[in-house]
């Protein structure tokens, strides 16, 4: 398993201080928004990544694309230390990783054209010189998301969301790359279009053999795409497993919990999951986590024990591995 | 449509359109964005108003409360009846009074809806001592408050008064928008993607809320929403919009159960599940909703539609009942026999 995976990272870190200046001197803090996450992504798998809002799983997303640097921790990426990369190294590597963010508007520029965007990215890595070629190339790549040859010339405002999301996507696989992290890239489309993107994901990763980090935080988007899914909360990862065992037996309390929040388009169902009890209250902050298990407070199944130890995250490796004192079964 | 309501309603939308003259640069034309919309709600019932973005949802809920601005570019016509009154024939001066006692709205992004720089406790109070015209006591009026935040699920309330709204989460921002808006006792709540921009666990919380005060005090609430999972969660009557009018009108259960126009069937089956297997495909439904501009003749939803035939492309269907189920859509009869397949053999539409 390790010899083939795509990208490795082992024990990723990063916490960031807080310093609050007031009257008497200076408060310090520090928010622990991804604390020792271990995830593996083989070639063309899709790991999804889900979990509430403050849960850090953005962040790691951020630091898998080297657009933030962990505090401790190792990343691999193709067979080389992902973390060791700079200057010139790092951004033709760069190639090889892609992102595709939440709000299209605001990761496409208003001034430009699509064609120009997704031009940009090609010229940007040195492929496709030539101006011709790389029209033509731009073309390609807009029927290979769906998009006519005439999008090329209109701007972002004049495309609607899931044409500006379908743009994003060809301006990420224009050069080709290995891996693409997507945060929460659909969640700001309507359901319809929603599933149009997904199922576009869904085709790119057959043909091109791409690998996704998927993030999101409703489980019911992740199942259509995920071959392995983690569960975070308050910067770790607490349940792990291959995607059809999550869904059908899942083990922390808290995956319980997720599965029954998503919402079902089925009356009955959806109101037996409201009468099965829901999960209280907020997540706790990440600047002051509770001793023990970091979901022991809002959790049905707490113990003694659950304020005492952290439980490890336990399990065989590429299997099924819960964080919990007291898992499902 | 407004003629077979079993309850007496409380609500009642008669022949709402709205239109938008262009600027006289882009051609100056009328864009018809609702058009014709006529629906009812009665008492302590929940509708749902489902629809992509750019179907009109937001528009109608809007102009309900006479919040769309009356002036030579937007033409608002029909009637808006609240217990006995036409909201839509009142001056503004009394909208306001209306506002609030009757109706009140709540929106998507509850921190963007709330004042950045008052305490939310201090909010609750206005909206608070508005409805009864007079101050009362500081220490009356704190007490109320507290007991306002308690009824929507907030518990430590003395603390969150004092709080400002980039200090507290996004759910309990919307659960102090649901406070205000019933700080004024209203009985129609119009609740605009109420959950949109929260988290799955905080918007199963908010929802439920939503539902038990409905349960409690018999308000009826007008959902506007684009999931359908909350609309099956939640509904007791169905809407469903598109390009600007009703499609179709069903109690939740037909809705869901066997859905009456192929929009409908589509929205249903696009929604993403996790208490059925992994399909390989979701069901999209192809191209977007057309713009108000340039909305296709016929049907609007033909051509989209995996079932159009050349009927749909001429004659736009009308809102037709077919049992308890009204739908606009020249074979709805077949939609509602045959089709939970329907979407299945759809790759060569769009």
């Amino acid at each position: 398993m390790a010899s083939e995976s795509l990208l490795t990272a082992t024990g990723l870190v990063r916490h960031y201080r807080l310093r609050r200046r007031w009257w008497l001197g200076e408060r310090h803090s520090v928010v622990k928004a991804v604390d020792g996450v271990t995830v593996e992504i083989a070639p063309g798998t899709t790991l999804g990544l889900v979990g509430e809002s403050g849960c850090g799983k953005t962040t790691l997303g951020r630091l898998l694309l080297r657009l933030d640097q962990p505090t401790s921790g190792q990343v691999t990426f193709g067979g080389e230390d992902w973390l060791a990369k700079k200057g010139e190294q790092l951004r033709s590597a760069r190639k090889d990783m892609q992102a595709i963010f939440q709000d299209p508007l605001g990761s496409l520029d208003p001034r430009r054209t699509v064609g120009n965007a997704i031009g940009e990215a090609l010229t940007a890595h040195g492929l496709e010189p030539d101006r011709g070629a790389r029209a033509q190339r731009v073309t390609e790549l807009l029927q290979q998301v769906g998009l006519g040859a005439d999008v090329a010339a209109r701007y972002p405002h004049e495309l609607s969301g899931g044409q500006r999301q379908r743009a994003t996507i060809a301006r990420a696989i224009a050069v080709g790359p290995k891996f693409i992290v997507c945060d929460e890239a659909v969640s700001a489309l309507d359901v319809s279009v929603q599933a149009q993107i997904i199922n576009l994901l869904s085709d790119l990763q057959d043909t091109m053999d791409v690998s996704y980090l998927f993030i999101s935080h409703n489980l019911a988007t992740v199942r259509h795409l995920a071959s392995t899914v983690a569960v975070m909360y308050l910067g770790k990862i607490v349940e792990q497993a291959p995607a059809d065992e999550i869904f059908t037996a899942p083990a922390h309390p808290y995956t319980v919990a997720l599965l029954a929040a998503v919402p079902v388009p089925d009356p009955a169902a959806s109101r037996a999951q409201a009468a099965s009890g829901r999960l209280a209250g907020d997540p706790q902050s990440a600047t002051a986590l509770p001793s023990g298990c970091r979901f022991r407070l809002r959790c049905p199944r707490a113990a003694a024990i659950c304020a005492e130890a952290e439980p490890p995250l336990s399990g065989q490796p590429g299997g099924h591995a819960v964080a919990c004192h007291f898992p499902h079964s | 449509m407004a003629d077979d309501r079993a309850a007496p309603s409380l609500l009642s939308v008669e022949h709402l359109s709205v239109s938008y003259r262009t600027s006289s640069r882009s051609g100056g034309e009328h864009v018809d964005l609702v058009r014709d919309v006529s629906f009812g709600v009665g008492r302590g019932e929940i509708v749902c108003l489902v629809g992509e973005s750019g179907s009109g949802k937001t528009l109608t809920g809007r102009a309900i409360l006479g919040l769309l601005r009356r002036n030579a570019r937007m033409r608002v016509s029909g009637s808006v009846w609240l217990d006995g009154r036409d909201l839509a024939a009142l001056p503004e001066r009394e909208l306001r009074q209306v506002r609030g006692t009757g109706v009140s709205m709540i929106f998507q992004d509850p921190v963007a809806a709330l004042d950045p720089v008052i305490r939310v406790g201090h909010q609750v109070a206005e909206a608070m001592t508005r409805r009864d015209g007079r101050r009362g006591s500081r220490r009356a009026v704190v007490a109320q408050v507290a007991d306002l935040l308690r009824q929507v699920g907030i518990t430590d309330t003395e603390q969150r008064m004092q709080q400002f709204p980039h200090e507290i989460s996004g759910g309990m921002c919307q659960r102090i928008l649901i406070a205000i808006a019933l700080a004024g006792n209203p009985s129609l709540l119009v609740a605009d993607e109420p959950t949109t921009a929260l988290d799955v666990t905080i918007q199963a919380q908010v929802l439920d809320l939503l539902a038990s005060l409905c349960r409690e005090r018999g308000l009826s609430v007008l959902l506007i929403t684009h999931d359908m999972g909350v609309a099956a969660r939640m509904a007791d009557r169905v809407l469903v919009m598109y390009a600007g009018a009703i499609v179709e009108q069903a109690p939740a259960g037909d809705f869901f159960a066997h859905p009456a126009h192929p929009y409908g069937l589509g929205l249903i089956r696009a929604v993403p599940r996790i208490d059925t297997g992994p399909a390989d495909r979701l069901s999209a439904i192809p191209g977007s909703v057309p713009e108000a501009r340039s909305r296709p003749a016929g049907c609007p939803f033909h051509p989209r539609c995996p079932l159009r035939a050349d009927v749909c492309e001429q004659e736009e269907p009308e809102l037709l009942p077919l049992g308890a189920q009204h739908a606009a859509c020249h074979r709805s009869a077949e939609v509602l026999g045959a089709a939970r397949s329907l979407w299945d053999s759809e790759a060569s539409v769009g």
